[in-house]
């Protein structure tokens, strides 16, 4: 394995990733060029308006875009495109590398068919276990996210289990092949919101433990911050700012950034959570122009002629605006 | 755009409401006698008094009595004995016609919901063209190249009631391979073919349906055929050509032989479509 980056070994390497629905001249962009580093073990957050392209991200990943869509760019998986892969390699990409969470537990599970074969079919399936193996490590799986009689969840369906109870048995599901990768599209955004924490937590505990990467989609920045490592923004089909979670949430580098950290609730102030004037661009809708020029609080003449590409700020922290040495520090004083 | 993340908790299987009112006394009613007469049909040989096929003439056209509880024919064979054994023949047949269509019926419903677009577009219009052909003519047809007897009808009768199979289960196999967990079966790296058995699995109530409603047609079907003596042929016990050969006793007065075959069929038959849509109704599947 090779990388010609010389920075440490990617995982998971995305560059340019142009997503398009349509063909031919009718064709309009989805993903304008998103650029993300997923390292071994990391946890990276990816968050945005809907719209933005975070799930589909996550499609062109899977290499699973709805009809009618298109892909170009590179994906790159421990250094092996993954557009160039046979049928083979994809569905052993698939079925052992990289696993999948979803928003909706329920609609995402088959109603008719229990849990424990829900868990054990796909690795019974691609030879990665036996049988009885594979029903062994559900069940440890099953105890280590908090299920106290595991034997007897395996026999159950799925209308029988809560839909916090049913997202661990997601969670499990995605864990089952030890797989590399985890892409989380939303794991919590369909859970109560008392629900949302304590899954989160058996979450990022079993990544942790397991030792997985994670690509985090959510609307949660404070949920992201907590737990990811690195974080990227995207809007409008990209990606318009990342770095470290941290950073990102305490010293944003894109106005974008910056307005949304302000538009969130504090139980810490007593603040009206300052919304964004106008709506989300579309990706279709953009040209030669900053995506977020027609919101942004400080558009300049320059802003409108290219649309800026990612450039490093600070650290490994990186930020699509053309203006951050100057107004750096207004952004942080946003959210102060 | 796509069916992904559209949560539907309305579409779960509510086990309880549907197993209670499937639980009506008439359908368990439909269901004892379904079962009554398929086991009938299994042990009619068993059951019998006597052989189907032994004659005495000394005992011809008797009325209904102890030793022979429905008589015997022009013949002297007695008529309960001839019913059991050809229940078998017409239970045989009508199951036959039934599992080969349906089995079909399902394969074509899978592959072209599987696949859609020109795959789904090129099966629905053939489809509809062997629709527009009657299943007994194909019958017929058959019965003029092959000859009369079981195997012919059955096949043609099964592969001209196909395409009924495969346009009702097309329709809810669509529905299942578009719901979300089948793309996420996709994308744990399962196979299509364990795929299709997942979406099988969720339109088994409509095939369970579809296959107790169509065994009673089968039924009359068969027995019409036969009736017409393109089917069964005399001397084998069938229950339509029962009907038909009893006809001259009929109008010498002795009524029991196309009468008992006939009821059988009658019975049979509304028990069967009853049951069907019974099923129908209470799996919540629509024609």
């Amino acid at each position: 394995m090779t990388t010609n980056s010389g920075a440490a070994v990617s995982l998971l390497s995305i560059r340019d990733l142009q997503v398009w629905s349509g063909a031919g001249s009718e064709a309009t962009p989805v993903l304008r060029g998103v650029d993300l580093d997923v390292r071994a073990g990391e946890a990276i957050g990816v968050v945005g308006e809907s719209g933005s392209g975070k799930s589909m991200t996550l499609r062109a990943i899977m290499r699973q875009l709805p009809a009618g869509f298109s892909a170009s760019g590179s994906v790159a998986f421990r250094g092996e495109e993954v557009s160039q892969m046979r049928s083979r390699r994809l569905a052993r990409l698939r079925s052992g590398e990289i696993g999948m969470i979803y928003q909706d537990p329920r609609a995402h599970i088959n109603p008719l068919w229990t849990v424990g074969n829900f868990l054990t079919e796909a690795v019974v399936a691609s030879g990665r276990f036996r049988k009885r193996q594979a029903n062994a490590r559900a069940q440890e799986l099953l105890e280590e996210v908090g299920f106290r009689d595991p034997a007897r969840q395996m026999r159950q369906y799925p209308g029988q289990l809560s839909g916090g109870l049913l997202q661990r048995v997601m969670i499990v599901a995605a864990l089952m092949p030890e797989p590399a990768l985890i892409l989380a599209d939303e794991p919590t955004t369909a859970l109560d919101v008392t629900v949302q924490a304590e899954v989160m937590s058996i979450f990022s505990d079993v990544i942790r433990t397991h030792d997985v990467g994670l690509v985090f989609v959510t609307h949660d920045l404070d949920l992201a911050a907590a737990t990811t490592d690195r974080m990227a923004v995207m809007y409008a089909g990209r990606v318009i700012e990342a770095g470290s979670s941290e950073a990102v949430t305490s010293r944003p580098a894109h106005p974008y950034t910056s307005a949304l950290l302000a538009s969130r609730p504090s139980l810490h102030r007593r603040h009206v959570p300052a919304g964004i004037p106008g709506h989300p661009a579309l990706a279709a809708g953009v040209a030669d122009a900053c995506s977020f020029a027609d919101r942004c609080p400080f558009v300049q003449s320059q802003c409108r002629n290219t649309d800026p590409a990612l450039r490093l700020v600070q650290g490994d922290s990186t930020s699509a605006c053309l203006r951050v040495p100057e107004i750096r520090e207004q952004l942080e004083r946003i959210d102060a | 755009m796509t069916a992904v993340g559209t949560s539907d908790v309305l579409r779960t299987p509510r086990f309880g409401r549907r197993r209670g009112r499937g639980r009506s006394p008439y359908t368990v009613f439909l269901i004892v006698l379904c079962g009554a007469l398929v086991l009938t049909a299994l042990l009619g040989p068993l059951l019998a008094p006597y052989p189907p096929d032994a004659t005495n003439i000394l005992a011809a056209s008797l009325p209904p009595s102890l030793a022979h509880p429905l008589g015997t024919d022009s013949l002297g064979r007695d008529l309960l004995s001839r019913l059991l054994w050809g229940a078998q023949i017409s239970y045989a047949a009508a199951a036959l016609i039934v599992v080969i269509s349906i089995v079909l019926g399902i394969v074509i419903a899978l592959v072209s919901s599987w696949f859609g677009g020109v795959v789904d577009a090129t099966a629905s219009g053939v489809l509809n063209v062997f629709i527009a052909i009657p299943g007994m003519l194909v019958a017929i047809i058959a019965v003029t190249i092959l000859g009369p007897g079981f195997w012919a009808p059955v096949l043609a009768m099964a592969f001209a009631s196909a395409p009924y199979a495969a346009r009702i289960l097309r329709g809810t196999a669509q529905q299942e391979r578009h719901k979300a967990y089948v793309e996420a079966l996709g994308l744990s790296g399962i196979s299509t073919l364990r795929i299709n058995g997942h979406i099988l699995r969720g339109v088994s109530p409509i095939i369970l349906a579809q296959t107790t409603f169509g065994f009673g047609v089968a039924l009359l079907e068969f027995g019409a055929l036969s009736f017409v003596g393109l089917g069964i042929q005399p001397p084998t016990a069938e229950w339509g050509a029962m009907v038909i050969a009893g006809r001259t006793e009929m109008l010498a007065g002795d009524p029991q032989q196309t009468l008992s075959a006939g009821a059988m069929i009658v019975i049979s038959v509304v028990a069967f479509t009853l049951l069907g849509e019974r099923l129908q109704a209470t799996l919540g599947v629509g024609r």
